[in-house]
């Protein structure tokens, strides 16, 4: 007799939609979470707690990653307890959606054949998906009015198919930087598009509108209007009455039996105690990394590598978000005194992409390539990490008046624009996450140890889309412009690990995100992408998520109740 | 003089153990002996924040943001480790060193120009660099972050600095260490 019909492990993008739709469905799912449960009530607009003292991460001195970035021929490994890097996102319920910025995009059909389309690519492991478009746009379109999205739809060149006309909440408020953006794309012959957020416009489903504190991206929101997956859909699955979330629950490992099934999941409780579940369906969405670490370690009679890991491919095919950045500056001296009220207010948003450039067939590029998006959006307004940045002048530092005058000119004199360039993170042999075979957590168990390699038509499709972004901000008068591409991961976007396929031999799981291996195991977070897209892909993760939700329910017999 | 006394005449600070209302017009501290760090050694610290970030009539300095006693009680958060605490003593007897080896002098009774000579001396060295970054970076939490942490008094480094702060903004239990 098992405890819950369904398990999910981690309260992310990944598995609040399968909370969701089970427990609408009429079965009982319970949520292990290894962070807390903070709400609306608890956030506030306070750098000191989302980013100097990061105090929605897990303790990187008690539960640290290895890391390792190329350094010449060989790999430089950093703990990140010791410098730094954090690969933790969120950990609380609802996990790192709570801070995201919202920046939403859907794949477009051409993601799911990339291999098809532009032939294999050397050193990238690519392949076609298991499933079309036409399998998840429900989903996508789902995703808009469950979660939330505002936006406009505008006919462009790569504009994806969408069963629904427009979407379910007009944009959030714009700052005037849009229109000059706008204007600058249609001189340079550019489309500028409305971009889709993951944030109500006005009040819906027991949630307010955004407030437009300024503060979004990277901070917990206050009013409920971030479609997170604890304000969009946790909350109302525990209102459901058959949704339990068990918060400060860290799960160690999932067991298994001698007949390889699933016996339970074994966690440490909030009060140091080891405790055990067991469910009919098991889910894993604790994002790509920890997802990852999570089978691995959860070895069995059965399964000496790992669960899930008869393929050896637990870990491989680890990606993020490949592409470039920079930025541009608006300078006030150029603008009346209205103007300059309205370009300091920091509420509205930018909400401008170009998906132009989503397949790149320019002769002055090379071959027809996949390409990706640009965003433009404004620069984080956290004062005391801005102002840092400034301390830093090439080898020497700024201080006294020098650097207070510096101070004044950056933060008074302009409105910065950020170019956000997206492009795939090729899938390659130099980027996987395994267990290190030194370091352990406070509970004693193996962390994480991951390669980022990059593949290097990364740098090329990100120099080439920053650049353009560049070209756009320098037709809008902006000062200062700059645009470059890295090699360095954002790691705040994260996939691969538990690639999905319909070859056992060479995926992790099956077309339904179901593992090759155990029939009732699932992993629901951005793991199973082959490609991640050239654009954030929280989107697709929920919408995943939600088309898994209705194979899992079919699996246990079909709905129990009419949602 | 006993040495309460004589932490309010050297460093210039009303009298109190913990971060301060924002109502207080100083904010002073008793040097908590877990961290280590001698009265002369906190007089240190004071000087080469003042330095690094001077007071002007125009712009608020570390001192009008109580950024030496920001410095004190957040290296007494649990949250520091003994290995933090221990840089940042041992950057204040590293400046205090070069100060005397340059000068003949203790750091607080250097000259603008001998002390601005002392600290580039320092950032010279790995270490140093990183504890002048580090010490920066307390002055400019003390300016920037929010006043219901006991610096920036009265949003006195967002309004120098014209920046608006989001909201809500964070009442006291909601700090970040009762979260």
């Amino acid at each position: 007799m098992s405890d819950y019909d369904v398990c999910i492990i981690g309260s992310g993008a990944g598995g609040g939609p399968i909370a969701y739709e089970l427990a609408m469905a009429g079965f009982d799912v319970v949520v292990l979470e290894k962070g807390k449960w903070l709400t609306e009530k608890d956030y506030y607009k306070d750098e000191m707690a989302c980013c100097i003292k990061e105090s929605y991460l897990a303790d990187k001195k008690k539960e640290p990653h290895v890391v390792e970035t190329e350094k010449g021929d060989d790999w430089r490994i950093q703990i990140t307890s010791e410098s730094g890097w954090n690969l933790w996102n969120g950990n609380v319920v609802g996990g790192s959606s709570n801070f995201m910025s919202g920046f939403f995009h859907r794949l477009k059909p051409i993601d799911f054949h990339l291999k098809s389309e532009f032939g294999p690519i050397k050193g990238a492991n690519m392949v076609d998906w298991p499933i079309s478009y036409a399998d998840l746009e429900p989903y996508y379109d789902k995703v808009e009015k469950v979660v939330g999205i505002s936006g406009k739809v505008v006919p462009h060149k790569h504009q994806e198919p969408r069963s629904s006309k427009d979407f379910p909440y007009p944009p959030t408020r714009e700052h005037p930087i849009a229109g000059m953006i706008d204007n600058a794309c249609e001189k340079l012959g550019v489309t500028a598009i409305p971009m889709p957020r993951a944030i109500l416009s006005r009040p819906a489903m027991g949630r307010r509108s955004c407030e437009y504190s300024g503060y979004c991206g990277g901070l917990g929101c206050s009013s409920g209007a971030k479609g997170s997956s604890r304000a969009a859909l946790l909350d109302h699955a525990v209102a459901s009455g058959r949704c339990t979330i068990l918060p400060e629950s860290h799960v160690q490992r999932i067991v298994s039996d001698d007949h390889g099934k699933i016996s339970s999941v074994e966690y440490i409780d909030k009060h140091g105690e080891k405790k055990q579940v067991d469910a009919k369906i098991c889910i894993v969405a604790c994002q790509a990394i920890e997802t990852a670490r999570l089978l691995l370690n959860s070895t069995g009679p059965k399964y000496p590598n790992g669960l899930t890991n008869r393929s050896g491919l637990v870990g491989q095919n680890l990606m993020f978000a490949g592409g470039g950045s920079g930025s541009g500056r608006i300078n006030y001296a150029k603008f009346g005194a209205k103007q300059i009220e309205a370009l300091r207010d920091n509420g509205p948003f930018i909400n401008r992409t170009i998906h132009d450039y989503y397949v790149i067939d320019d002769p002055d590029f090379g071959e027809r390539s996949k390409g990706g998006v640009i965003d433009f959006v404004h620069l984080h307004p956290n004062p005391i990490g801005r102002a840092y940045g400034r301390v830093s002048k090439g080898k020497q530092l700024r201080w006294g008046t020098e650097l207070k005058r510096d101070l004044e000119d950056y933060f008074r004199g302009g409105r910065y624009i950020k170019i956000e360039a997206f492009c795939d993170w090729l899938p390659n042999p130099d980027s996987f996450v395994k267990l290190d075979p030194q370091v352990k957590d406070q509970y004693g168990m193996p962390v994480a140890r991951a390669r980022f390699g990059f593949h290097v038509q990364n740098l090329q499709i990100g120099w080439y889309l920053a650049s353009k972004a560049g070209e756009v901000l320098k037709a809008m008068g902006a000062e200062n412009v700059i645009s470059f591409a890295s090699g360095s991961p954002p790691t705040n976007l994260v996939a691969g690990t538990c690639r999905f396929g319909d070859d056992p031999k060479t995926s992790v799981l099956d077309a339904d995100c179901r593992s090759h291996d155990i029939d009732n195991l699932f992993v629901t977070d951005g793991s199973f992408m082959p490609n991640a897209g050239s654009a954030p892909f929280t989107w697709t993760i929920y919408a995943n998520s939600f088309r898994v939700a209705d194979k899992i329910i079919a699996q246990l017999g079909g709905r129990k109740t009419m949602a | 003089m006993k040495r309460r006394d004589f932490l309010i005449a050297t460093l210039g600070f009303a009298a109190s153990g913990t971060l301060q209302a924002r109502s207080l017009p100083a904010v002073a501290f008793v040097p908590n002996k877990r961290l280590g760090i001698d009265n002369h050694h906190w007089r240190v610290i004071d000087t080469a924040m003042q330095h690094l970030f001077p007071a002007e009539t125009q712009a608020p300095g570390a001192k009008d943001v109580h950024a030496t006693a920001w410095l004190h009680n957040a290296l007494l958060m649990p949250d520091v480790d003994e290995t933090h605490r221990k840089f940042m003593r041992s950057g204040a007897h590293q400046l205090e060193e070069i100060s005397q080896a340059l000068f003949d002098k203790p750091f607080p009774a250097l000259s603008t120009a001998e002390r601005e000579k002392a600290l580039r001396s320092m950032e010279e060295t790995a270490d140093g660099k990183a504890w002048i970054q580090e010490t920066l970076r307390y002055i400019l939490e003390a300016m920037l972050s929010d006043p219901v942490y006991g610096g920036n008094p009265e949003g006195i480094g967002w309004k120098w600095l014209q920046h608006r702060p989001g909201f809500p903004r964070p009442p006291k239990n909601k700090r970040y260490f009762l979260l």
